[in-house]
């Protein structure tokens, strides 16, 4: 074994140009592979993060796609308030979703604002980190104030430089101007899909009284407890709901998670990578007929030497194992070259792509058994058809 | 030592069957050293392979050394070559990529001996063909006596029963030649058993034993009066 392994490094090492041609199939196919896994992990990765920043603890409560409610079925402020008392032990906030869009009264580009109604909690519900200023307060919300509290990102467009809490800032909507007053400002994060718009958090009674939404809630938002499944609680706030408007059954309402988009999303990540490798495996496969290839060449040139060492007394086994383990070699050694330079390509791809690349123990394992395997498949028939050479005709050849 | 009886070999089928050996009885004992001669297509080639386990008969009994090779499977001629023959060929089939000592070692290999005990004992070999201190250079290094030289270490290295050279001095030029009968005959001396297939009358003259082959068959077996029995 140790004696056909050096045997095989030999060989190797006295082609080394033609070694190096061959491994190449190999390397490309292996690096390709092992780049786009550890691209889709870090993709994944930074997926997960920037969901969990959205919190997947919580859940909303709405309007199934494509239907009509009539004037009873839909939400109202005694729902929310119901839901609240239902599920107490479950539930740390249960909040109306009331939003609307607004035009910001300033010379600035994108103007256009979206207002989010909100309760004093909102800044924990929203996962927002104040930068100056603090969030809403109850009496505020109890009172209907102008309280607004904006992100860094419009507070620096606005007032550049300069404190933005303490400022006013007019909001247009539809006919009406109102001016708000800005009590905090909060960090704004970048989103998953880019800059989506600028948004304002006021309290919901206020958004209601001025959006004229008449008591009706779009949509409620539902943040729960640790240890409590969002999936299952989702279904019962349904359940609960559909007894409350009684149209049991007749799926008028649906939810929607954060971890319900994560889901989704990791799913076509994960179907993405697996296609894209996929398509990467078949230059695995064509490396591994160029292995096939070369060794059938290593075979015909060597026919004189195996019938010398068949003469000697090396038996179908030594010589199968010699050329089958000269293949593996080869693969096996393309194959590394190919999960380093993989790791390499991976994580300069991530560093362009502003994440982490993330390189699995698992990738690399199977990225080396994968390539000897081609090895031992590819380099079967060579050995295989030298082993069997008849010792007196491979001593006559030239 | 080394016994055939009414052994056949025959080449193709039906029509186009060709009878290279024909019913050839031999008895070769300890300590021998024959030159097997005879003219191109008369079967001693033929014979030479059947003889060295390369090839199996068609019919007859073969024993070498105690085992009838005619029941062998392909390993377990494999291992009778490994063990009891020792090869020297015209062309000395050296590995041009392998030290003369690597070559020597070869046989070794395929007899899984320790690597240890493998490099002394191939060290010897190429000490007993005087070329112990070129046991590092290769093939191409070598003149065609040298190369022929670590061919005879190759083959005495096992220590097998019977040593089988094939027109051994076909390549060599006369002072080669006569250093490498040089060589068989002092082997011959310490007790080796040794065949030669060769044309060369001159050769077979240094040989004690004479076997013609003629058409497949023995047409003469003598023995050479100026060769001195052991």
């Amino acid at each position: 074994m140790i004696e056909s392994f050096r045997i095989a490094m030999q060989a190797i090492a006295s082609n080394k140009m033609r070694s190096l041609l061959t491994m190449l199939g190999i390397i490309i196919g292996i690096a390709s592979v092992v780049a786009i896994v550890s691209i889709g992990n870090g993709t994944q990765a930074s997926l997960e993060e920037s969901f969990a920043e959205l919190g997947t603890d919580s859940i909303s409560l709405q309007t199934a796609r494509n239907t009509k409610l009539s004037p009873g079925e839909e939400f109202t402020m005694t729902d929310v308030e119901a839901i609240a008392d239902r599920f107490e032990d479950e539930v740390t906030y249960v909040l109306p979703n009331i939003s609307g869009q607004a035009t910001i009264q300033a010379d600035i580009d994108d103007a256009g604002v979206s207002v989010n109604g909100t309760i004093a909690e909102g800044d924990v519900i929203n996962n927002l980190e104040m930068v100056s200023g603090r969030f809403l307060m109850d009496h505020e919300v109890d009172e209907y104030r102008n309280s607004i509290v904006i992100g860094d990102d419009l507070a620096e467009e606005l007032f550049g430089e300069a404190q933005a809490v303490g400022e006013t800032i007019h909001l247009k909507r539809g006919n009406t101007t109102t001016g708000y007053l800005v009590v905090g400002v909060y960090e704004a994060q970048e989103s998953v899909m880019g800059f989506t718009g600028y948004t304002i958090y006021a309290p919901y009674t206020t958004i209601e009284k001025i959006m004229h939404f008449n008591g009706k809630v779009p949509s409620i938002t539902v943040k729960l407890e640790q240890d409590v499944d969002v999936n299952d609680f989702g279904s019962r706030m349904i359940a609960f709901m559909e007894a409350r408007k009684g149209n049991v059954g007749e799926g008028k309402y649906d939810t929607f998670s954060a971890e319900s988009i994560m889901e989704m999303a990791s799913e076509m990540l994960g179907l993405l990578t697996t296609v894209i490798s996929a398509i990467a495996a078949i230059s695995l496969l064509v490396g591994g007929i160029g292995v096939m290839n070369i060794m059938l060449v290593s075979v015909t040139e060597r026919i004189r030497e195996i019938g010398i060492r068949k003469a000697l007394g090396a038996k179908r086994s030594a010589i199968l194992q010699q050329f089958l383990i000269e293949a593996v070699v080869i693969t096996l050694i393309g194959g590394i070259i190919g999960i380093v330079l993989g790791a390499v390509m991976g994580s300069v791809a991530g560093n362009l792509l502003d994440m982490k690349a993330t390189i699995s123990l698992d990738a690399v394992l199977i990225a080396t058994g994968f390539s000897m395997l081609i090895g031992i498949f590819f380099g079967l028939y060579p050995a295989n058809r030298a082993a069997k050479l008849d010792p007196i005709e491979a001593l006559r050849h030239e | 030592m080394l016994q055939i009886k009414s052994l056949v070999k025959d080449y193709g089928e039906g029509e186009i069957l060709v009878r290279a050996l024909d019913h050839i009885d031999l008895t070769i004992n300890e300590g021998e050293m024959v030159a097997i001669i005879g003219p191109s297509g008369s079967g001693k080639s033929t014979l030479m392979n059947v003889l060295g386990c390369l090839d199996q008969a068609t019919e007859g009994i073969y024993e070498l050394d105690g085992v009838t090779v005619g029941s062998l499977s392909e390993d377990e001629l494999s291992e009778v070559r490994n063990k009891k023959i020792g090869f020297i060929f015209q062309s000395f089939n050296l590995l041009a990529k392998l030290t003369a000592l690597q070559n020597v070692e070869l046989p070794m290999v395929y007899a899984e001996a320790g690597r240890k005990e493998r490099k002394e004992m191939a060290m010897n070999a190429l000490e007993k063909v005087s070329l112990g201190d070129r046991h590092h250079h290769r093939p191409n290094q070598l003149s065609g006596g040298q190369k022929q030289r670590v061919a005879v270490a190759r083959a005495l290295v096992n220590t097998p029963a019977i040593l089988l050279a094939d027109e051994p001095t076909g390549n060599l030029d006369s002072k080669s030649t006569e250093d490498i009968l040089r060589l068989f005959q002092a082997l011959h001396r310490e007790g080796k058993t040794i065949l030669i297939v060769t044309h060369e009358t001159e050769v077979a003259k240094h040989c004690q034993r004479v076997i013609e082959i003629r058409d497949g068959k023995i047409s003469k077996d003598y023995y050479n009066k100026e060769v001195t029995q052991k």
